[in-house]
Parts: structure tokens; C-alpha cells; sequence
């Protein structure tokens, strides 16, 4: 144990003086200033709408307008529709009226899938009923948790810079290492020292934590403050990083030109990423993609930064990852044993 | 111009022989594959709905028309349903009422949205006093399609310069780079001889990407327009990083560096209000991600693509005059 730590103290002196060190300082100090500069608390998706008002006389009296406030008026059907081809993001509305009998057409762009449709029609309905005399609201809202809690959109987007910076990027430096190590024949120089390549490879993956854990400790602390738990917050980042690294490990195992290992790794890395897609639409949830590592991951730190988060549910796959790393650990350290040629 | 075809060459013949250019030019297919089949799910879900089996029949079939529905066995199941960490909501009759069962966490127009579907159900006696229909202006192309397209034509351009990064760093290692020096070949020659690959194979990669991805109309053109450009910016950012260095963990990390601007510029292209878009204004990735966004939408002009790009070339030849005595310095 002595003899690793002396290892990872030199490899940590080492990587200080070189570049990665000010790269990735430099990369976090960058990442803060944009979260705080430049990205807003909250975002704004709101979406235009558009007008088109086809009535026998122009009297608007009917209370279904005071909903369309804020659309954009147009003069024509044509109009409308031209609107919409030029913003794929807005949606149109015509009002017929012929003889008292009123018909709505709502005008979407067309991608829109058929249960959105009947979603759309059946919530416009339902709205109107609402407001209709004499109506009873039958549902209640059972809620499972009291005060439910939510990040804002910035603070939303630290799980995944955790994610990708901390967790992902591990896999791409220790290929990185172990290329250059092997280059100098430092690879085969542990394997026949006593103290073996598994120090090797274990002391370069803690230089990694280390500074997976310095950074996501500052950028973290500097966008929430005191409201986060940061003894869990590394842990968590331990545990993920190292996973990440020994996935690393395990993938540049099988290649033996840091090129291709790379080209491996961007595919795992870009696969994962789909992974991320449920963070913003959580209505989007097959099972294929929960079991996806960045899943967990990225929930599992929302649950850390929330103030009244899931913790039980982090710490669980905090430490699933923490065991899981540590078998590819030993299984990619024996392969580089066995080969001794990375 | 025979030395520089002598460099492609080589370099060519160095990624057949060990499978890497292949690799590279499948890797965008392979992705636009994986998203291909992700998309419609992703499109086609708004709300999912957890209920008990032998629920009231008529209000099933009712939700089933814009929901997807989970069915389980007792209301503990439903609430171990609804406490997971993705939005699902409970629906459970309980005598004349229904209950919607929520976490607390999840959007509120969704939570609204589902009550007022489900009191319509409920009142389904009552008539709408208007009618309602539902058109559209005939446009197929779901925004998250265009997106992801739009940042795996970004990614798969990136990576060229990364090919020249990692190619560079590999001369460093083998000092091959010092008999490239003493050869008869100018350096400006093996710069251009070593940047075609990176130019060609993002080329290649976005144009089969986009096949797969049934974007069969856009405007060909203009898409090459737009990577050569940012294709120029990655191969100088390739060049400085990779010939300075002779050690790929600040390669890579420096990878990173390049990474972060991209997914910052495409984030803040989407959600930046107009007035603070200026912010991203420095980005050479914000103006490629307006130019494919415009050539994905088949909106593109010849005066947006050549405006856009020549600002996206000027940021590059910025970015070089401020490295250029380090590359320079770095072949030495």
C-alpha cells in the first residue's frame, strides 16, 4: 500500500507539471463563467403561436379568444400556413365562423405523432368543458411527496457536465496514459517490478479521480453553494470515476494503437450519450436505455444536488458502480498481465 | 502537389492497415443508425400512465388513445411506479372519483393536462359546443431529428481535426517528425498533405449520416460549404494541440477543450433568448450549427452559408495567427 501511494504521489507530481493539469483547470474555470455569465437561470421555450381569424363579421366576443392572447395575428389561411413553414417551432389556429356554428383548427407542422394529436384535441375539449356552467372537478391530486423540489435550468446542467466531464472523460485519459507508458516501456518495467501492473494502472486511475473530484468540487460549489451534500458528492464521483476508468482500462486492453482504442472509446462514449436524451424528456424511458450507464448516473447526481433528493437511490448506484469497476478492474489488470503488451 | 498526395497516401494506407479509417467513416453511420431507431419512441411518448389491472374499462380505453399505459397489481405497485426517477403518474378510480396519483416533481402543465383529460371523460355527456380539428402544414421532420443530426454532423467534423491531433502526437512519439523535417518536402506541403483526410472523411461521414437519417433533399452543397469551414477550424485546433505535444494525455484532455465550446455553443443556440445569442457570437461551432440547422430545414441561402462560414473562417484564421508561433515552434 505504501509503495502504491508512493507511485500515485509521483504520477500526481508528474501530471501537475504537465499540461493536463492547466487544461483541465483551465476547463472548469471556463465551465464556470459560462454557467454564470452566460447561461440564465431559467430558459425560455416559448413557443408563438399564430392567428387566423376566419369570421362572417368581425365582432370577437366569444370567450375562447381570451386564451389566444399572445398569438401573432394573420389575415389569411395562406399567411398562417407560410408562418409556420418559416418557424418549425410555432403552431397555427383558424377560427371559422359561419352562422353561429364555430370550428377550431388547430395547424401543426406535421411530424406530430397520432397520440400527440388526439392529446392536443382531447385537452382542448376537456379545457372548454372546464369552463363550462355547472361543471364538477371529479379528480384529485394525490402527491407522494410533500414538498417536491426541483433544480432551475442551470443549475439542470450540472449532472451532465458530472456526467460527462468526470465519469466519461476517465475512459479517454487512462487509454491516453497507458499508450504513452507503453511507448516508453514503463508498462513492462512495472510488470516485473514487485510491484505489478495493477499499481500501475490503479495509481494512474487515482490521479484521474483526483482530479475529477478537485473539479467537479469547484464548479460544483461554485454554482450551488452550501446546499449540497459534498462528502456524497465525492463519493459519488469516486464511485463513477472509477467505473469510467476502469472501462478504460478494459476497452484500450483489446487494442494495441492508441488511435483505434480512441475511435473504441468515442463510440462507447457517443452510445452512452443517447442515454441522455431521457434527462430532458422524461416521458422517454424504454428499459434499454435505463440500463445504459449514464442512466443512473446522471439521476443519481440530480438526486445529490436536490435538497431533498433520493439519496438512498444514489448511494445504492453509487455503489453498484463502485463494486462493478472494481471487478473490470481486476479482469482488465490481469488481461494487460497476461499480454504485457497493451 | 505529388509530395502532399505521397503524404495522404501514407496516412491512408496507415489507417487501412490498421482498420482505422473505415472505423472512422463508420462510426457517424453507425450513430445515425442507433438515433434513427430512437427517435419515433422518442416522439411518440407524451405521457405515461401506470394503473391497476381490472381498472374501469371505458376510461382505459379512453387514456389509451394519447398514453401509454403500465398496468400492475395493487396501489403500493402503482406508488413504487410513480416514485421512480422518470414521470410516470398513477390513475386509480376510487368509488365516484379518480385519483391521479403524482411524485410532486413533475412538470405541471403535464399533472394539469391529465385532470382535465380525465374530467372530460367524465362529463363525457356533456357537448362541446364547437368543433374542433386538428391540420397541419405537411412538415415530417420531428425537431429532435434535426437536432441530433445537427450535433452528430458537428461531433463526426471535430473528430477530422481529432484524426490529425492523434495522427500528430503519433509522429511526436515516433519522432517522425524530425525526418520529415530534413526531407525534401516543404512543411506547407505535408500541413496540407496530412489535413485532407481530416476534411474528407467528416465529409463522407455527415453525408451518409444524413442519407440514414432520410434527409434526402437538403442541399448538398451548402453542407460541404459548411464543413470545410468548421473542418477548418478543427484541423487548426488539431495542429496546435497535436503538434506541440508528445504526450496524448494533454492531447486529450484537450479534446475536451474542444468538446465543451461545442455542446455550450449548441445548448445556447437553442436556448439563448435572441437578444444573448450575441454571447456565443465567438463560437466557430454556434455559426456551423445555424448553417445545418438552415440546411437540414431546406432554408438554407447561398448568402447565409457564405456569410455564416466566412465568419467561422475568419475565427479560424484568428484562432491560427494566435497559435502560430506555437505550431511553428512545435515542429521544431
Amino acid at each position: 500500500m505504501k509503495k502504491l501511494l508512493a507511485v500515485y504521489i509521483n504520477d500526481l507530481k508528474l501530471s501537475i507539471n504537465g499540461l493536463y493539469f492547466y487544461i483541465e483547470v483551465i476547463m472548469a474555470v471556463t465551465f464556470i463563467i459560462a454557467m454564470l455569465v452566460a447561461i440564465p437561470d431559467t430558459f425560455e421555450t416559448s413557443r408563438e403561436y399564430y392567428l387566423f381569424l376566419n369570421l362572417d363579421q368581425q365582432n370577437i366576443s366569444h370567450s375562447l379568444f381570451e386564451d389566444f392572447q399572445d398569438a401573432i395575428i394573420t389575415n389569411s389561411r395562406e399567411e398562417l400556413e407560410l408562418k409556420l413553414n418559416e418557424n418549425r417551432n410555432a403552431v397555427g389556429i383558424e377560427i371559422t365562423e359561419r352562422s353561429n356554428n364555430i370550428t377550431l383548427d388547430i395547424v401543426l407542422q406535421g411530424h406530430e405523432s397520432q397520440s400527440l394529436r388526439n392529446f392536443i384535441l382531447a385537452e382542448i375539449e376537456a379545457s372548454i368543458i372546464a369552463d363550462s356552467f355547472g361543471f364538477i372537478d371529479i379528480v384529485d391530486e394525490v402527491r407522494l411527496q410533500d414538498q417536491p423540489d426541483s433544480l432551475s435550468d442551470r443549475e439542470n446542467i450540472l449532472p451532465i457536465y458530472l456526467t460527462i466531464n468526470i465519469a466519461l472523460m476517465g475512459l479517454f485519459i487512462i487509454a491516453a496514459y497507458i499508450f504513452l507508458d507503453k511507448e516508453e516501456g514503463i508498462v513492462k518495467a512495472y510488470a516485473v517490478s514487485p510491484l505489478g501492473i495493477w499499481s500501475y494502472l490503479a495509481s494512474k486511475a487515482f490521479v484521474i479521480l483526483t482530479m475529477g473530484i478537485v473539479t467537479s468540487l469547484v464548479v460544483v460549489f461554485s454554482i450551488m453553494q452550501f446546499r449540497v451534500n459534498y462528502l456524497l458528492l465525492t463519493f459519488l464521483v469516486l464511485c463513477f470515476n472509477v467505473f469510467g476508468s476502469a472501462l478504460g482500462i478494459l476497452i484500450t486492453s483489446f487494442y494495441d494503437s492508441m488511435i483505434k482504442a480512441m475511435e473504441a472509446l468515442y463510440l462507447v462514449i457517443m452510445v452512452m450519450m443517447i442515454g441522455s436524451i431521457t434527462y430532458f424528456v422524461p416521458a422517454f424511458n424504454p428499459i434499454w436505455i435505463r440500463v445504459l450507464p449514464v442512466y443512473p448516473m446522471l439521476f443519481s447526481f440530480r438526486e445529490l444536488l436536490l435538497e431533498q433528493g433520493n439519496i438512498l437511490y444514489a448511494l445504492q448506484n453509487a455503489i453498484i458502480f463502485l463494486v462493478l469497476g472494481s471487478f473490470i478492474f481486476i479482469y482488465a489488470s490481469k488481461r494487460f498481465s497476461k499480454s504485457l503488451s497493451v | 502537389m505529388r509530395k502532399i498526395i505521397a503524404v495522404l497516401y501514407r496516412d491512408i494506407l496507415n489507417g487501412l492497415r490498421d482498420w482505422l479509417i473505415l472505423y472512422l467513416a463508420i462510426a457517424p453511420l453507425l450513430i445515425a443508425l442507433i438515433f434513427r431507431l430512437v427517435v419515433p419512441g422518442v416522439s411518440d411518448t407524451n405521457l405515461n400512465l401506470v394503473m391497476k389491472h381490472g381498472e374501469d374499462q371505458q376510461l382505459v380505453s379512453y387514456l389509451d388513445d394519447f398514453a401509454k399505459i403500465e398496468y400492475v397489481d395493487s396501489l403500493e405497485d402503482i406508488e413504487e411506479r410513480v416514485l421512480r426517477m422518470d414521470d410516470v403518474f398513477g390513475v386509480m378510480t376510487v368509488d365516484e372519483k379518480v385519483e391521479v396519483i403524482t411524485q410532486g416533481n413533475e412538470r405541471r402543465e403535464m399533472i394539469d393536462a391529465l385532470k382535465l383529460l380525465i374530467n372530460r371523460h367524465c362529463h363525457s355527456d356533456v357537448e362541446v359546443p364547437i368543433n374542433i380539428m386538428i391540420s397541419d402544414v405537411g412538415w415530417g421532420e420531428s425537431p429532435l431529428k434535426i437536432e441530433g443530426a445537427n450535433i452528430l454532423i458537428l461531433f463526426t467534423s471535430v473528430f477530422g481535426g481529432m484524426l490529425i491531433l492523434l495522427n500528430m502526437v503519433d509522429e511526436k512519439m515516433s519522432n517522425t517528425l524530425s525526418s520529415i523535417n530534413v526531407s525534401t518536402i516543404s512543411r506547407f506541403e505535408f500541413v496540407v498533405g496530412k489535413s485532407i483526410l481530416g476534411f474528407i472523411l467528416p465529409i463522407v461521414g455527415s453525408i451518409g449520416a444524413l442519407l440514414i437519417l432520410e434527409f434526402e433533399t437538403i442541399n448538398i452543397a451548402h453542407l460541404v460549404i459548411t464543413l470545410l469551414s468548421i473542418g477548418l477550424t478543427s484541423v487548426v485546433i488539431g495542429f496546435a494541440i497535436g503538434v506541440y505535444n508528445d504526450e496524448p494525455i494533454a492531447a486529450i484532455a484537450s479534446m475536451k477543450g474542444v468538446f465543451i465550446p461545442l455542446i455550450l455553443s449548441v445548448a445556447g443556440a437553442i436556448y439563448l433568448s435572441d437578444q444573448l445569442q450575441v454571447l456565443l457570437f465567438w463560437s466557430p461551432f454556434y455559426w456551423a450549427y445555424q448553417n445545418i440547422n438552415a440546411i437540414l430545414l431546406n432554408e438554407s441561402s447561398t448568402y447565409l452559408i457564405f456569410r455564416n462560414s466566412f465568419n467561422i473562417f475568419i475565427i479560424s484564421l484568428a484562432v491560427f495567427a494566435i497559435l502560430r508561433k506555437r505550431i511553428i515552434r512545435g515542429f521544431d
